[in-house]
Parts: C-alpha cells; sequence; structure tokens
C-alpha cells in the first residue's frame, strides 16, 4: 500500500507581511478634512440654533412692538378724550372758571396807563373761560414788575393794579 | 477508526469557514435590519406622508387671524374724532371646567356680577356641548389686569391669562369716538362687526375697514414663535382726515342746542361752510347721540338734517329768484318793483303783502321779504329761465357730498307746474331743499357767483402719514361777479333794516336772508300753517371770504318763531365766535361791553409779543376804516365809547 507523502504543513515559509510605514500626511489630511467636516457640522448646528433664537427674539419684538402700539393708541384716545372741548368746559367748571360774558365783565378806568401802552389799542379781550381768583402776592408782584415801568410802579393805585391782575389772570 | 476520524473532522471546523458564516449573519442580519427600517421608513415617508406630516405641523405649527384696525377719522387740525384700540374679551370653555359653581362665584367677584348668571350660562353651554362661552366682551387694558389679577390661581400650572382654570382671552377690537356727541350725525358710528353703519363711518367703509391678516407661526415645545408668514397680500387700512374742525363744530353744536332748546324747537340743524374750497367746517344736528352708545338711542336720532330731509324753504329761496332775474337781466337791482296795493292775484290765488303796498326797490323788497316783489321778479324770468337757474344752483340733485343717503331735494320739471307754482316756487314753497343745497347756493353768492362743490374730506392716508388722495371738487360759475355783488348788496340790507337785525354781528359785517315756511303736513295732506320751518342763511364778512352759516330750526314753538326770531341769533352766536378764531381780521365797528377775542397789547406781555401785537395792529386798522352800511348807531356809539375811554381795561365782577 502506498502512501502519499502527506505535505507538511509546518513546511511553508512563514511569510511575514512587511508593514509599510504610517503614511501620516495623508492621515492628516483625513483628520483635517474630518475636523474641517465636523467643524461645519457644528457651525451650521450652531447657526441654526442661533437663527432660531433670532426669531424668537424677533417674534418677540414684534409682539411688543405691537402692544406699545396698543398703548400708544390707548393713551392717544385717552388725550383726545380729556382733551375734547366738552370734557374742558366740565374740568374748567369744577376748578370754579366762569365763562366770559359781557354780563360778567365791567370796565375801570385807571388813574394812569403805562406810557408803554398805545391809546389805540386799550382793550384787552377775552373770550375763553377764566379762573375768577386773584394771584397770590408774589405772583402779582412780579409780573407788575414786568410790564410796569419802575417810575410809574409807586404811582399805581389800587384799581390800576388790579386792572393789571385781570389782564394777567386769564387762561 | 474512521467513525473516530469524522467526529475528529467535525470538531476541527475550518476557522475561516467559520468566520465568514458568522460575518455573513451578521450582515444578513444588518441586511434585514436596515431594509425593515427603510421598509419602515418607506412606508412612513411615502404612504402616510400627508398624515405624517399634517400631525407634525399641527404640532408646532398655528395659523393666527388677526384684524386690522380700523382706520382714524381725524378732523382738519389731526385731532382724532373716531379711532379704534384693542381689547380683549374673556370666554370660557366649560370643558376645561371642573366645578362650574364654584368657578363662576369667583368669575363673578372679579366681573362684578351675579354668580347665578354665569353659572347659567356655562350650564347651558356645557349641555349643548358648545365650547366658547363669552363672559365679559371688549374690556380696555386696565380692566384685563384687574381681572386677571383677581382670578389668579397659583396652584395651577397655565400658559395663557388668566391663570385660571377653563377661561381664556381673545383679541378684539373696539371703536371709540373721544368727542362723544361732537359731529355724531357727520361721523355715524360702527356696529360691533367693525361695520359703519351710519355717517362717515359707512361711507368710506373700504378706506376704513382692517383686512382680516391671517399669519402662519412656528412655534416651539415652549410656545416660543420662531418664524411667521403671513398668507395673503394685504392692503392697509386708511385714516380719513375731514374738513371739520373740532372747536368750530362744538360752537356751532353749543349755539345750535342753545337754539333748539330756547326755541323749543322739535329738531335744528346748522352748517358752516367755506365758500371758496366748498370745505364743509361744521355740520350740526340737534338732537343729537353719542356714537359711543348708539344702541341706546333711536334710529330717527341718527337723521342728519342737513343733508338727508328736504323742506320748502320760504323766504331764504327768494335768493335765487333775484339771482335769476338781476343775472338775466330782466331787473335792474337798483330798481323798485310796483307792488299795487299789496295784492296780487295769481291764478287761484290771492296774494296779500303787507310789505309792500306801493313802489318798493328791489333791495329793500329783499330786506323786507316782500312775497309780491318776489312773484313779479319771477313772471319776469319764465318758467323755463327759472328752472334753469335753480338746477344751476344745484337744486333737485344731491350735492355729492361724501355722506350716504343724501336727499336730492325736489324739483319738478317745468311742464309738470300748475298754475301758480311759478308764484309759488319763487318764494320758497312747491320745491324741497336739503340745508345742504341752501348753504350752497348762499356760499355761491358769496363767492362771486362760483359754486364751488361742498365736501367733507380733506384728505385719505395712509396709516403712516403719507397722502394717498386728496380729491378735487369741481367748480361751477353760476351768476355773474356783478350779479353776485348786487346780490350781497340785497342781502346786507337783510341784516342791516330788514327782517335779518339779529344777524348783525360785533366787528363784522355780515349778510343774509330769513326764511319761515309753513310745513307740509302728510296728515292732512295740505301745508299747515301752524307748524313752521325757520330759518336764517347768510355769510360773513361781506367782502372778504369768510364763512357761510345755514341755521334752520324745526317747528319752533315759542315766540315769534320766524327765522329772524330764532334762527339769526344762531347765526350771530356761531360767527361772533368763531370768525376770530379763523383769524378773519373784523371790518366793522365793535360794539361797546361785547368782547370777540383774546387780544393782550404786546407792551402787557414782553414775553409773548409778536402774533397778538400784530392781530391788535390789524383790528384798530379795521377799527378805523369807516363802514357804510354799518348800523349807524352802533357805531356812534362805539365812537363816542372809544374816545370817552381811551386806556380802558376790563375786570370781572366774582
Amino acid at each position: 500500500m502506498n502512501k502519499k507523502p502527506q505535505p507538511k504543513r509546518n513546511n511553508r515559509p512563514s511569510v511575514r507581511r512587511e508593514r509599510e510605514p504610517l503614511p501620516w500626511k495623508f492621515t492628516l489630511a483625513t483628520l483635517l478634512s474630518g475636523a474641517v467636516l465636523v467643524a461645519g457640522f457644528l457651525l451650521a448646528a450652531k447657526n441654526h440654533f442661533t437663527s432660531i433664537d433670532y426669531c424668537i427674539k424677533n417674534s418677540e419684538l414684534k409682539k411688543q412692538l405691537g402692544e406699545l402700539e396698543s398703548e400708544k393708541r390707548r393713551l392717544m384716545l385717552a388725550r383726545e378724550t380729556v382733551l375734547a372741548p366738552g370734557e374742558i368746559k366740565k374740568a374748567a367748571r369744577r376748578l370754579g372758571l366762569v365763562e366770559m360774558t359781557a354780563m360778567n365783565i365791567e370796565a375801570v378806568e385807571p388813574q394812569q396807563a403805562p406810557a408803554t401802552i398805545a391809546p389805540s389799542n386799550p382793550l384787552i379781550r377775552r373770550t375763553v373761560d377764566s379762573k375768577p381768583v386773584e394771584r397770590p402776592k408774589t405772583a402779582v408782584s412780579e409780573s407788575r414788575d414786568r410790564i410796569v415801568p419802575p417810575a410809574q410802579r409807586t404811582a399805581a393805585n389800587p384799581a390800576e393794579i388790579r386792572a393789571r391782575r385781570v389782564s394777567k389772570t386769564g387762561n | 477508526m474512521r467513525m473516530r476520524k469524522r467526529s475528529t473532522r467535525k470538531t476541527k471546523s475550518n476557522p475561516a469557514q467559520t468566520i465568514v458564516t458568522r460575518f455573513a449573519f451578521v450582515v444578513a442580519f444588518f441586511v434585514l435590519w436596515i431594509g425593515g427600517i427603510g421598509v419602515r421608513l418607506v412606508h412612513l415617508q411615502v404612504s402616510q406622508h400627508d398624515e405624517l406630516l399634517g400631525r407634525a405641523l399641527g404640532q408646532r405649527r398655528d395659523t393666527v387671524k388677526e384684524k386690522q384696525l380700523r382706520g382714524t377719522i381725524f378732523d382738519r387740525s389731526d385731532r382724532a374724532l373716531a379711532m379704534s384700540i384693542r381689547v380683549k374679551t374673556l370666554y370660557a370653555d366649560p370643558a376645561e371646567i371642573e366645578d362650574i359653581g364654584a368657578a363662576s362665584r369667583e368669575v363673578a367677584k372679579a366681573l362684578q356680577v351675579k354668580a347665578s348668571e354665569i353659572s347659567e350660562k356655562l350650564n347651558a353651554a356645557r349641555k349643548a356641548g358648545r365650547r366658547y362661552v363669552v363672559l365679559a366682551s371688549k374690556l380696555e387694558d386696565d380692566a384685563v389686569q384687574r381681572v386677571n389679577e383677581s382670578l389668579d390661581d397659583k396652584s395651577l400650572r397655565k400658559s395663557d391669562a388668566p391663570r385660571f382654570a377653563g377661561l381664556h382671552w381673545t383679541d378684539e377690537q373696539k371703536r371709540s369716538y373721544p368727542n362723544n356727541t361732537l359731529a355724531a350725525h357727520v361721523l355715524g358710528f360702527s356696529n360691533s362687526e367693525d361695520v359703519g353703519g351710519a355717517g362717515i363711518e359707512q361711507s368710506q367703509e373700504e378706506n376704513l375697514r382692517g383686512a382680516v391678516i391671517k399669519t402662519v407661526q412656528d412655534h416651539d415645545r415652549l410656545g416660543r414663535v420662531y418664524g411667521e408668514t403671513e398668507t395673503e397680500q394685504r392692503q392697509q387700512p386708511k385714516d380719513v382726515q375731514l374738513t371739520l374742525s373740532y372747536s368750530i363744530q362744538y360752537k356751532a353744536e353749543q349755539a345750535l342746542e342753545k337754539g333748539v332748546k330756547r326755541a323749543q324747537a322739535k329738531s335744528g340743524a346748522a352748517i358752516v361752510l367755506d365758500p371758496r374750497t366748498g370745505e364743509i367746517l361744521a355740520m350740526a344736528n340737534y338732537p343729537t347721540f353719542d356714537p359711543n352708545k348708539f344702541r341706546e338711542f333711536k334710529p330717527e336720532q341718527f337723521v342728519n338734517h342737513a343733508v338727508h330731509d328736504s323742506y320748502s324753504p320760504g323766504s331764504v329761496f327768494k335768493l335765487i329768484t333775484y339771482s335769476a332775474a338781476v343775472n338775466e337781466g330782466t331787473i335792474d337791482p337798483n330798481g323798485s318793483v310796483n307792488c299795487g296795493n299789496g295784492v296780487l292775484k295769481i291764478p287761484g290765488r290771492e296774494i296779500v303783502d303787507h310789505h309792500c303796498r306801493t313802489q318798493l326797490s328791489y333791495v329793500d323788497a329783499m330786506a323786507v321779504s316782500s312775497n309780491i316783489a318776489a312773484m313779479k321778479t319771477a313772471t319776469t324770468l319764465g318758467r323755463d329761465k327759472f328752472h334753469f337757474y335753480m338746477q344751476r344752483f344745484g337744486f333737485g340733485q344731491s350735492t355729492a357730498i361724501e355722506l350716504p343717503a343724501e336727499t336730492n331735494g325736489i324739483l319738478r320739471a317745468p311742464n309738470s307746474w300748475s298754475g301758480d307754482s311759478l308764484a309759488s316756487m319763487s318764494i320758497g314753497y312747491e320745491i324741497g331743499v336739503s340745508v345742504l343745497q341752501m348753504a350752497t347756493a348762499f356760499a355761491t353768492i358769496a363767492n362771486d357767483g362760483t359754486k364751488v362743490q361742498p365736501h367733507l374730506i380733506k384728505e385719505i392716508r395712509q396709516a403712516d402719514g403719507s397722502v394717498i388722495s386728496s380729491p378735487e371738487f369741481r367748480k361751477t360759475q353760476v351768476v355773474t361777479a356783478d350779479t353776485a355783488r348786487a346780490l350781497k348788496k340785497m342781502l346786507r340790507q337783510v341784516v342791516l333794516t330788514g327782517t335779518g337785525k339779529r344777524a348783525q354781528l360785533n366787528g363784522y359785517t355780515s349778510a343774509g336772508k330769513t326764511g319761515t315756511a309753513w310745513k307740509y303736513d302728510a296728515k292732512l295732506k295740505k301745508i299747515n300753517s301752524n307748524k313752521y320751518i325757520s330759518s336764517f342763511i347768510g355769510f360773513a364778512p361781506l367782502e372778504s371770504n369768510g364763512v357761510v352759516i345755514a341755521v334752520v330750526l324745526d317747528e319752533p314753538q315759542v315766540g315769534a318763531r320766524d327765522g329772524g326770531q330764532v334762527a339769526a341769533p344762531i347765526f350771530q352766536e356761531i360767527a361772533e365766535q368763531i370768525l376770530p378764531e379763523l383769524n378773519i381780521v373784523p371790518d366793522a365797528n365793535i360794539r361797546p361791553g361785547v368782547y370777540t377775542a383774546e387780544e393782550i397789547p404786546s407792551e402787557l406781555d414782553p414775553g409773548n409779543s409778536s402774533p397778538k401785537s400784530s392781530t391788535v395792529a390789524a383790528r384798530t386798522v379795521a377799527e378805523k376804516k369807516e363802514e357804510g352800511e354799518t348800523d349807524d348807531k352802533a357805531a356812534q356809539v362805539s365812537k363816542a365809547s372809544r374816545s370817552d375811554s381811551k386806556d380802558i381795561t376790563r375786570k370781572r365782577k366774582t
């Protein structure tokens, strides 16, 4: 019986793959590309969330603007309501102002008129509501100081002072 | 031995084969897994795409509908007469409320209403399955805050206010008229749906209406909106600026109210018109209404008698008769008319005129309002000419003012006139006119014969103030300037010596015509001699273009009831108050004891000199001017007063 010779398994020469040195340039480029890609993703994500944040802020500001405009309109309406002629009249009456008519005015003749007043325009005319109260003495003296020349100030009599007071108290 | 070998072979399998097999299993597993995922993805993204997209959008996207605020109506000085503001309405969703009784008590306390009313509403809505029950509508900001504070349940986690289970706010708008009754008949009102129901609100609906804006909003899980898109192109509501002056309107309304009350008249109307431009400065009606509470008033009170009603004008219409005759040259304005013995026979009637018994100049005939003189004047014209002039003055047709339901008046064609129609029309009967038409006719004479279309709208603007349209209005030369001057002279005489003496003004010349007409009684189907329409229409100052003022009272009950007695004083009051405001320089003497304007000599107030001093100077010049037609007596008194009391100052009685 012929026996076939069995091939020896271990007879084969052991082949040892030689490792090539690491291609560091290639690796570096790959890593760099990866980093750029990751950075890009991160940047995009950041931009995305920033834009959403801006959108939210924008929306809030829009809402705030709308509310402020509404408030402005409300204030405008309140102003118009308060400034309505009827309301002003009511307020004037509450303050004790009386409506100026020919009935509640009388003429007084001052003894001496200020030299600066032209004789052709002597009348002080009013149609507006005016308060029939006298000003504090200090205020009167201030106004008198402004309108009457110093030379005449001592010569002014009570009637003149009263007349001037009237001329300055109307509103 | 063989068997043994075989078993050995089995145990010693090929490791490479094993790896490949295992790898194949793993790959198959992943293929199946990824394939499954892929199939699922295809199923989700293809088969269920629309449904899932809808669900996804539904979670993050809302469509918000918002109505823009209605445009604002301003007066000529940009004072708001009508404007809209945002308000909130409180509503309840009964499905979200567990204990309706307890909730009702809390809400009633906050809203200061009865708890039983609220619980009834909520119970009824729950039974009917309704999820929107209005509890308080159109509350303003301060009221909303008060309710929110009152209903604040701190234990409840709820994103929107009020922090109370089942209660929510919804945005709405509210129309407000800050001056209440001022110019109510001109402005009209807008109803709860913000649709104009009368006046300018109705006629300018297209411009004023705010569009409904649909906005698609994307929001995150916290409810913050991060994306908004408007789905429809919109047109901004526009603002309307009127020619009215709120101040003049107020003064006209006050004077009219006083006049109507004094005469105990049924109603009254007044118009103040600028004859040069046709701008209406005031249009007053009394009784009036408050457009803020228009539901509390009867519909009859919304009638603007100045444009909606037509009436027989009576003697004020003689202006048209004389204008036509003078313009056609059939009478000489400086000439005279023979009234016979004060009786005129016309077909079917006999007219008796106590004012004109012999020869009378046309100027005096107008002053005393002679009917026979006017009828004879109309006879010189004939039917066709008279009808032509009535049409030229604008009668029988609308003035095209920007108000709804304006009357055309009644003007019949000459072929349908009866035998005495010409005579009747010459004195203002058998014709229907509106107050505005009559005011326009007088404005034509005041404006030297040129008729300018009366109007109420000055500008239409965008919300940012940019002007969209500023309408131009047509002008028509109706009579010549010479005719107008002659008519002015005649109308001046009415005020100086005729029926309109009460229309004399302090500091200004005035001219006008009184009218007292019997009313047509629909029940009696004839003229009722117990019911009058009394009017005075005039203008001031006479020469420079000032204002035309028309005053008409319906059924005055007190005194003589004629236009000179009841309407002329209203004209006087309005004119004396508004002419200084319009910076019109006085052209006549100022009677003592009456005050017309605030004028303080500049020397008295050094800090505020120039404008007042110029006004004083203008007045001084005007005072020095000799006015030939002025009431001599008044002028004499005035001059004497000035010479006696130079440097007069005034004090008040307190």
